[in-house]
């Protein structure tokens, strides 16, 4: 799924919610709704990564991997901006991929456990609501699997 | 029509002279290693311009020092065609949430803030020291000229404190609606007054001094490249019309990148 994929906001806020997985706060803003995503292979670093394109472009940093998960939040806004994944033959087929989608979530839980409720816990419940919803293909399409 | 009228003049009076700078020191950077005397021979005048900028070279960093601050300013100021299309991109959302009610223009708006952080005032009230923190409006929808010295107080270290729907709307950073407020101007009753003033974040003396014929606000926040830039808040004088629109994302990112160029 090199190419993005678009996302619609409406669509997001009535996606079928992932058990576990954050619930929505009320009145998110704008900017927290990511509007695409995709997901390849870097072919420098060896990763796979899932990017999110907002409304706005701003740069970004990389969180210390967590596992095989790092995550790229915005240097302004703090929100999650993309995941790098560190990825091995162990995490090949359904088990691996379910694996790194549980590692990616728990990853995305960590930002809120870490700070506390936060102004872009909205952004965070989004984008883990997406993970939940297209994580599996995002991954798959990427992996060839 | 907006009051930015003698900024725009400002912006090209600057761009002009920048030009006339620009072109002036190019003109003295090339006739410097110029022989005034050679030049004299055949056009009298012009070696005594040569000559005189040989020995006046020196104006030339003054000249270039004037480039750099016209420059400054013309950022500051802002270039009029983007401020001309944000008051466009301002009226079309106001037509895309309240167009369907044939309603005068002024009875539904859409005004832009700009957080600063120090606001210029000539006179000061002694119930309003001067304070830090302000959401100054700086363009907004409609056809007729606009005046309004209606700022919000944002304090920076005390969010709880931030005046207006725009104030809470910026220390939140999302969406804030208010709406079914009482009507001031036809019930301006104690209780009415309280009412609107808890609701609205503001003190019932400052909705006193002029009281709002707004019914229901919406607040948006805006930002460009993920820092808060302002707000944008719409108000109606009827009390339940404004709701979540489409156009509030396409305002949220033509605004962020038009904002890019002031």
């Amino acid at each position: 799924m090199n190419e993005w994929l678009s996302l619609n906001p409406d669509t997001l806020l009535q996606l079928g919610q992932e058990a576990g997985h954050a619930v929505l706060p009320t009145g998110l803003s704008t900017y927290d709704f990511p509007e695409a995503v995709r997901s390849y292979q870097d072919q420098r670093t060896k990763r796979l990564l899932i990017e999110f394109k907002y409304v706005d472009d701003e740069p970004w940093s990389l969180t210390p991997f967590t596992g095989p998960v790092a995550l790229r939040i915005g240097r302004n806004s703090k929100r999650l901006l993309g995941i790098e994944l560190d990825v091995s033959k162990s995490h090949e087929g359904t088990a691996g991929r379910e694996t790194l989608l549980d590692g990616i979530h728990q990853a995305i839980s960590g930002l809120t456990a870490a700070g506390g409720a936060t102004p872009r816990d909205g952004n965070y419940a989004l984008v883990d609501r997406v993970i939940g919803n297209l994580g599996r293909n995002l991954l798959a399409s990427t992996t060839g699997q | 029509m907006t009051r930015r009228g003698a900024w725009n003049t400002l912006y090209k009076t600057m761009t002009w002279f920048q030009w006339g700078l620009g072109v002036t020191a190019a003109v003295m950077s090339a006739s410097l290693g110029v022989d005034a005397g050679k030049i004299g021979q055949s056009w009298n005048a012009a070696g005594k311009v040569v000559s005189w900028i040989d020995a006046h070279a020196w104006i030339l960093l003054f000249m270039l020092l004037g480039i750099g601050l016209v420059q400054l300013v013309r950022k500051l100021v802002g270039p009029p065609f983007v401020w001309e299309t944000i008051h466009r991109l301002l009226h079309h959302v106001r037509d895309d949430v309240f167009g369907a009610h044939a309603d005068p223009v002024q009875h539904h708006r859409v005004t832009l803030f700009k957080h600063v952080r120090w606001r210029w005032r000539w006179r000061f009230r002694e119930d309003q020291p001067r304070r830090s923190g302000w959401l100054v409006p700086v363009e907004r929808s409609g056809f007729t000229p606009w005046k309004t010295k209606v700022a919000f107080w944002v304090p920076p270290n005390d969010p709880d404190a931030a005046e207006g729907v725009a104030g809470r709307t910026w220390v939140t950073q999302k969406p804030c609606e208010v709406s079914s407020l009482p009507d001031l101007r036809n019930a301006p009753i104690d209780q009415n007054f309280e009412d609107y003033a808890k609701r609205t974040w503001v003190s019932v003396e400052w909705l006193r001094r002029e009281p709002p014929d707004a019914r229901s606000f919406y607040g948006i926040p805006v930002e460009i490249g993920g820092k808060p830039w302002g707000v944008v808040v719409l108000d109606s004088r009827r009390p339940n019309l404004i709701k979540g629109d489409k156009s509030f994302r396409l305002l949220a990112t033509v605004l962020g990148k038009l904002l890019e160029r002031t």
